[in-house]
């Protein structure tokens, strides 16, 4: 069991430490820069636009996307 | 974690919403039922610049690499699309101080929020295909990663055998072997005691035995 334990948390450490290899610094600015021009942050310290994804219900209201704790999309409130 | 050291609720933040009569005892983050989550659009521009600072602190102060991690354990280097959307996904509900205060208190809420999302876009790309007006999009792409044969990633079998393990499995296995968590702090994050952080691992490891073979 223990030799088991050691192949698979070899095999798991492996994949893991392959991220350095495959991620620079450059792609993570690359990275958050993509972030905050989805979610219209230009850069530190700029108004933020609503963040939110929204689209159109009956007239006169949006329908507003809403995710449980875990990330997960729920029904979307009428406001 | 240096996710812990910005938390939210501090005097700095706006205080969000308006809160119901007779509930000043209830912490901020907790809601009434059916009261609608605080969002962005009800802020006004003072608050907006607020949150977004902060989120922006959170996020550059090492959240942005616990998505990027989040997304290699999921589906190696295309796991950077899906961290995107998954970072997006937190931001848009970051004006909600529940929300907000789970996603700084422990960077196992980033990885189920990323793990979820490539789930769901998996569901979604096999819906697509039974369906044949569908556009092919980003779901259909997940899908194609999740089919193909391990050649272009030698990774591809082991990432597939986490996906299968149950999310508080995926969890120990992330937050130990991606963000080199100890047991101890990886149980404190978890809420768990490291007797069962260890059982957790110990039963997370013998199904992947079995997964790969």
């Amino acid at each position: 069991m223990r030799g088991v334990e050691v192949n698979v948390g070899k095999r798991l450490l492996k994949l893991a430490d392959s991220f350095a290899e495959q991620v620079s610094d450059e792609d993570v600015d690359t990275f958050t820069a993509q972030v905050y021009a989805r979610a219209g942050l230009a850069a530190p310290g700029r108004t933020a636009h609503t963040g939110e994804s929204v689209s159109a219900g009956s007239p006169g209201e949006v329908l507003v996307k809403e995710y449980d704790d875990w990330g997960g999309e729920v029904e979307p409130t009428r406001r | 974690m240096s996710t812990s050291k910005h938390s939210a609720g501090g005097g700095q933040l706006p205080a969000l919403g308006d809160e119901p009569v007779g509930a000043q005892d209830e912490s901020p983050g907790h809601r009434r039922a059916g009261e609608p989550a605080p969002a962005w659009r009800d802020l006004d521009n003072g608050q907006r610049k607020i949150l977004s600072d902060d989120f922006v602190i959170w996020f550059e102060s090492g959240a942005r690499l616990i998505f990027l991690k989040a997304g290699h354990s999921i589906c190696g280097r295309e796991g950077r699309a899906l961290a995107g959307d998954a970072a997006v996904r937190c931001y848009e509900q970051w004006p909600d101080p529940r929300k907000r205060e789970l996603f700084k208190q422990s960077p196992r809420y980033v990885y189920q929020t990323v793990r979820n999302l490539f789930l769901d876009e998996l569901k979604s790309g096999y819906r697509r295909r039974e369906s044949p007006a569908g556009l092919p999009g980003h779901a259909d792409r997940i899908a194609e990663i999740w089919e193909r044969p391990s050649v272009g990633d030698p990774g591809w079998e082991v990432r597939q055998a986490i996906n299968s393990l149950d999310p508080e499995k995926g969890e120990i296995i992330f937050l130990h072997y991606w963000l080199k968590l100890s047991w101890v702090d990886a149980a404190r994050l978890m809420g768990r005691s490291r007797g069962q952080v260890d059982r957790l691992h110990r039963s997370a490891i013998e199904e992947l035995r079995v997964l790969l073979g």
